[in-house]
């Protein structure tokens, strides 16, 4: 047996019945969250997760485990730092080991442009009560003895904002330690059901229609990603949201040597080494919209590249495997959460490639929000409404992406 | 390496049309070079100047690019930087050659590398 | 000859393999498990000259050679870095890409390769084949199709292929059974390899896989087999058989493309072995049958769930020894036939200097003037895809040259273009937001540049030439950054209106130096500009001897005259503009002082002190924007968005004492309401000039940053009148 097999986890299953409280379309993360702070914060079991393939089988099997809460705006400031804390009592809530590891992260900048880019995010991150502190080159040559300052003598390193709340987790098992803690409490998971349409009176929205029958609901929530948009189109809805392709890949297992979390705010890449000594690589969503799920070469060259100029020792390691998700893009960068203006329907969505991060607080809070009826404070400014009213919550520049 | 020189032309944005009037004048023996880079716009070297059949063309002289005339020799050392299909000859190609946007005209015994001068001293850390 | 294995030598024979060169010396590899000796399993990989994870089965031994076994618990390490020396290897890299391109690739050399070489070149089709015997590593095929092969050298090999053809054949199996990770356990095919190259196995026993119970071992090495009946027989190699094997299909699994077709026995349905009972299915992530059974019981019963949970295919093999045997539990144990998992590169996996081997990321351009900031001590910057000067030295020597001498900067990389055709106009109204039919001849007007829904994402000058003949013509400038996406944006609209307007690019042809200060006119008429432009007018005239479009506008607040001109007479024109100003005191200045200069006029830079979503109204630019006009890119949307409660604008601050930093959070009532975009503690103005966000409503008329009260105001913080800027 090797150090990583689950020991802990039980999954349970059951078989659908015809009608529930709540039905949560998706069974990843933020699905699963919201199915389990619906049972434990507010006692509402009566709830199915549906889940087209298996769970986890979307995003939140495919990121790359990185949480944090450096953004640039203080509403996402605010949000993914309640979620950093969630994450951070995760395993003491529900005992399973998530492999939590509080490494910090390093957000280095090799031009003017990108040093006021940090200079910034540290300053309104503290303001909200993030630690984010800016380093110099000496530091973080000492925070992380392999970085190359010279940048492969193209990117000169200038600085770099530290992230000290910077951690990752195991994207899996923080899928099923919500499933198991849902499921112990009476909820239903199923798998390999499809969801074909939505069961209407009138404008209001009353159930799902699956591969496996009709399932009637008090209130629907989705909390797909990939396919929103056919979800919502069941509902006459159209939501401001694009897909695109996100890719990442990993090294083999080596001995652990990288300590904190490396990215670049001007390559746009970053890189941590995984508890079985992996090192996990990513950068930007591809800029064509698309649902493929192909992974391409390109990618794998320019990635390389670039993590070859900032951490030299990178160059002679094994690429393990490669990989690409989807992520549904909001037209401002931030995602949407919460009512949808069909009765009936709610909704959380354009989580991008920050899906991963937001998925305790994004749970809490749709739980929240779909046991009271009303909106809680921490998720208001992202409402759909936003778009109508012309209140967008832009925040490009905190996305890692460009 | 050596340095580049100055690709000196005229730069010609008209008609379709009227530019495949210039590029086969009827009769008249053909003095200038054309390298066509879109139907609507070429890089005409060799003359100082041009009539062309439309009012509102614009004419201007072209300082943008530099060019080197590779031997096939240096042209073979380059190849395997060009990823895309190479151009017939005399034919103009356009593409990445080492990341960095280029221009080739293979002829048979040279071949014409063009690049921006903006980008030049960059294509010559890339290639050589 | 030699190899050196753990710091130990090792005798090897011409033309063995690394692995063949172990087990001829009666060691292994790594710490055990079953050799295919064919690339298929991970249990051969070892660390050689410094890379980990190397396949010594496919490594050809050489005099010297370093291998150092993994270790038997825990990963590989790490190494620290060699020397890097970025001038040598700027990529860091050290192998080289050659290309190819072919009708049809073929990947393998074997009996179906062969056929389906032979068909294709029957059709007249160009073929390239793959193969291991001829030096090729086939690592990956990508949609293309690309198909990425390691040559024996080191060097990298892409071929790009109309048809991909995979013929890699089928692999053999793995037992799994007690004892099956100890020394001296060999496939078939492995066995008939050591004995051609005459490597003495000692006592062997063949058994068939499916007649397999346990392997018996001790010290770590084989020392017995029993079979299925009971029987227990010694040994001192084992060599197992199957009539079961499994399809080479990863290559075909990693891409899902018409044009890509498995043949022969890799593309061919298989049966799948018994279920495994006992012993490591997946050696490369040390996981058991027990493990399998475990997660299994737990809930885990989906073949992704499975590994997911066990880590089971996830190692360096990817699934190439235990998938059958993994697939073989799932199906069992579900009753439901259960397929493999999405290959990925895997069994020749790349390192990440191979796959990054002659790569370049987007090049940096350089202005014709490159060489005459690097000469004057100038700290260049990346902006906007261009190497620019930040500084000379001092920015607030350079902003002092400009407020009270003169000064020259390099602003060749604004972008330029020249529009015309007898729909120009038109064209330009329905681009711009401001009335483009009423700017005269030799008059220019700022324009800002907006998309769809309304908001900033340029802006730039309007010049209307003066005809010659009867035709118009416009040039137009964006922003450094903004110039190469104008271009397209302005392109893709015109050819979508369908209407006649033709537009050629000058951003890479023209340089431009902007002239600037109270002395700038007096420099000019120095060196042959005898009338120079008023505010807002353009001309072409000879300065010093060169051609130049001279636009009279004011981005520093002082006169100021951009010289659009010839690349080629850059270096001149620069020259002589210092030689003839030396008295005047003028020098050059970076971007660090220009954004200073402009922040003290209130001058936004679109993208520092813009958003993705501001609008004209939020940057208290309505007055550039004509909502009278007919139509115009972004009207429909300002206009739905007019009548809305807007909780968004830009203001002016000022404040005594040091600018805060730029991104300082500005609060009222101890909530942030936003942040600063541009800070500056101007000398000339003895405070601190700001721009900043205020998103909340209503506006304050004080806030507090750094702890400090700032007064918000309108900007310009200087010469609010603009005399200065049209002396």
């Amino acid at each position: 047996m090797n150090e990583f097999v689950e020991t802990l986890l039980e999954l349970t299953w059951h078989e659908p019945k015809s009608s529930y409280d709540v039905v949560i379309i998706g069974g990843g993360g933020h699905g699963l969250a919201t199915a389990y702070y619906l049972a434990t914060r507010h006692g509402i079991t009566n709830v199915a997760v549906i889940e087209a393939d298996y769970i986890g089988s979307g995003n939140s099997g495919r990121n790359t485990t990185i949480i944090r809460a450096n953004y640039g705006i203080p509403e996402s400031i605010r949000f993914y730092n309640h979620s950093v804390d969630l994450y951070r009592n995760l395993e003491a809530e529900t005992g399973c080991r998530i492999m939590h590891a509080n490494k910090g992260l390093i957000w280095m900048a090799h031009t003017e442009s990108g040093m006021r880019a940090e200079r910034s995010r540290v300053q309104l991150n503290n303001a909200c009560g993030v630690e984010t502190v800016l380093v110099d080159p000496i530091e973080i040559k000492r925070l992380c003895p392999q970085v190359d300052l010279t940048g492969g003598g193209r990117y000169p390193v200038l600085g770099a904002s530290f992230h000290v709340p910077g951690s990752t987790a195991r994207h899996d098992r923080v899928v099923w330690a919500y499933a198991q803690g849902a499921m112990h409490r009476g909820v239903h998971v199923l798998q390999g059901t499809s969801v074909t349409g939505l069961l209407r009176d009138g404008d209001r929205v009353v159930g799902v229609k699956t591969s496996r029958g009709d399932i009637s609901a008090g209130i629907v929530m989705s909390a797909v990603g990939g396919d929103v948009s056919t979800i919502a189109a069941h509902a006459g809805l159209r939501l401001p949201v694009r897909t695109h392709p996100l890719q990442a890949f990993v090294t083999n297992g080596y001995a652990q040597g990288l300590g904190p979390i490396v990215s670049s705010t001007d390559l746009l890449c970053y890189v941590s080494q995984t508890a079985r000594g992996q090192m996990l690589i990513g950068h930007e969503f591809e800029r064509e919209s698309s649902y493929s799920r192909q992974s391409s070469f390109q990618f794998l060259q320019s990635c390389s590249l670039k993590m070859a100029y900032l951490l030299p020792f990178v160059r002679n390691l094994k690429i393990l495997r490669q990989w690409t998700g989807r992520c549904d893009i909001s037209a401002d960068f931030s995602p949407i959460m919460g009512f949808t203006g069909v009765e009936g329907l709610v909704i959380t969505t354009g989580w991008g490639t920050w899906g991963f991060k937001g998925i305790p607080a994004g749970g809490e809070q749709m739980a929240e929000l779909i046991a009271t009826g009303r909106t809680p404070d921490l998720i208001a400014p992202f409402a759909l409404s936003r778009f109508a009213a012309d209140h967008p919550m832009a925040d490009q520049g905190s996305t890692g992406t460009r | 390496m050596r340095a580049p020189d100055a690709l000196i032309g005229l730069r010609v944005v008209a008609k379709p049309a009227a530019l495949d009037a210039v590029a086969a004048p009827d009769g008249r023996p053909k003095t200038w070079t054309m390298l066509r880079i879109a139907p609507d716009d070429a890089i005409v070297t060799g003359t100082a100047t041009l009539t062309v059949d439309d009012p509102f063309a614009i004419v201007e002289p072209e300082y943008a690019f530099v060019h080197w005339r590779l031997t096939t020799a240096e042209f073979d050392g380059i190849k395997r930087h060009i990823e895309w299909p190479l151009p017939a000859p005399g034919v103009l190609g356009q593409g990445l050659i080492a990341g960095v946007a280029a221009k080739v005209v293979i002829a048979s015994d040279h071949v014409l590398l063009i690049v921006s001068a903006s980008l030049a001293d960059e294509l010559m850390d890339r290639l050589w | 000859m030699r190899i050196v294995v753990d710091e130990q030598p090792i005798e090897y024979a011409e033309g063995d393999s690394v692995a063949v060169a172990i087990v001829r010396a009666d060691q292994h590899p790594q710490h055990g498990g079953a050799l295919c000796l064919a690339g298929d399993c991970g249990n051969c990989c070892a660390e050689i000259d410094g890379v980990a994870f190397t396949r010594t089965c496919l490594t050809a031994a050489r005099p010297g050679l370093r291998v150092n076994r993994h270790p038997a618990v825990g990963a590989p390490p790490l190494h620290p870095d060699p020397p890097v020396n970025p001038v040598a290897s700027p990529n860091h890299v050290a192998s080289t890409v050659q290309r190819e391109r072919a009708d049809v690739v073929v990947i393998g050399a074997g009996e179906s390769g062969t056929a389906a070489a032979s068909a294709a070149r029957a059709e007249g089709r160009a073929v390239t084949v793959l193969a291991g015997e001829l030096g090729h590593d086939v690592v990956g095929v990508y949609p293309g199709p690309l198909v990425i092969v390691r040559l024996a050298d080191g060097d990298m090999l892409h071929v790009h292929a109309h048809d991909v053809v995979i013929a890699t054949g089928a692999a053999e199996l793995h037992p799994v059974c007690d004892g099956n990770m100890l020394r001296g356990i060999f496939t078939a095919g492995a066995a008939e390899k050591l004995s051609a190259t005459g490597v003495d196995l000692g006592m062997v026993a063949t058994v068939e896989l499916e007649q397999l119970r346990s392997i018996e071992g001790s010290d770590g090495h084989v020392t017995g087999v029993v079979t299925a009946d009971g029987t227990s027989t010694p040994c001192h190699s084992l060599i197992v058989t199957s009539r079961h094997t499994s399809p080479r299909d990863l290559l075909a699994r990693m891409v899902s493309d018409p044009h890509v077709h498995a043949a022969g026995a890799a593309g061919a349905h298989f049966e799948l072995p018994p279920c495994p009972t006992t012993g490591v299915v997946c050696a490369c992530s040390k996981v058991t049958v027990d493990d399998l059974q475990m997660v299994w019981d737990k809930g885990f019963q989906h073949l992704e769930l499975i590994k997911r949970a066990s880590l089971c295919g996830t190692g360096t093999c990817q699934g190439g020894a235990c998938m059958p045997h993994l697939r073989a539990f799932v199906t069992a144990k579900s009753g439901q036939a259960a397929a493999p998992f999405t290959g990925r590169p895997a069994s020749r996996q790349l390192t990440i200097g191979e796959a990054a081997a002659d790569m370049h990321l987007d090049p940096f351009r350089r202005t014709a003037l490159h060489d005459e900031h690097i000469a004057l001590g100038a700290r260049m910057d990346r902006f906007g895809g261009w190497w620019r000067p930040w500084n000379y030295g001092d920015y607030l020597d350079e902003y002092w040259a400009v407020r009270e001498g003169v000064s020259l900067g390099d602003v060749s990389t604004l972008g330029k273009m020249i529009v015309s055709g007898p729909d120009v106009v038109e064209a330009l109204e329905r681009i711009y937001p401001t009335t483009i039919h009423d700017i005269r001849p030799g008059r220019s007007r700022y324009v800002l540049l907006l998309n769809e829904r309304g908001h900033l994402i340029d802006d730039g000058m309007v010049c209307r030439e003066t005809s010659v003949d009867g035709t118009d013509r416009f040039v137009l400038t964006f922003t450094s950054g903004g110039a190469s996406f104008a271009e397209a944006w302005i392109r893709d609209w015109i050819e979508s209106w369908g209407l006649d307007v033709h537009v050629l690019d000058r951003t890479l042809a023209l340089s431009a130096i902007n002239v600037t200060g109270p002395l700038a006119s007096e420099l000019l008429r120095r060196v042959g500009l005898d009338e120079p432009p008023r505010f807002l007018q353009h001309v072409h005239a000879d300065v010093a001897g060169v051609p130049c479009h001279v636009l009279r506008l004011s981005f520093t607040g002082e006169a100021s005259f951009e010289l659009h001109h010839p690349r080629i007479h850059s270096v001149e024109l620069w020259q002589a503009l210092m030689a003839a100003g030396s008295d005047l005191g003028v020098r050059p200045h970076g971007l660090q002082a220009l954004f200073a200069l402009r922040l003290e006029k209130g001058h936004v830079i679109v993208g520092m002190d813009t958003e993705m979503d501001s609008t004209p109204r939020r940057l208290n630019m309505d007055w550039a924007v004509k909502l009278d006009k007919p139509n115009f890119i972004g009207r429909t949307a300002l206009l739905r968005t007019a009548d809305l409660d807007d909780r968004r604008r830009l203001f002016g601050m000022t404040m005594d004492g040091p600018a805060p930093v730029e991104g300082a959070p500005i609060w009222v009532d101890g909530q942030i309401v936003g942040h600063v975009t541009s800070s500056f503690h101007s000398p000339g103005l003895g405070k601190t000039v700001m721009l900043g966000w205020q998103k909340h409503t209503p506006f304050a008329d004080t806030v507090t940053i750094d702890d400090r009260p700032a007064l918000v105001t309108h900007p310009p913080f200087y010469d609010a009148e603009g005399a200065r800027a049209r002396a």
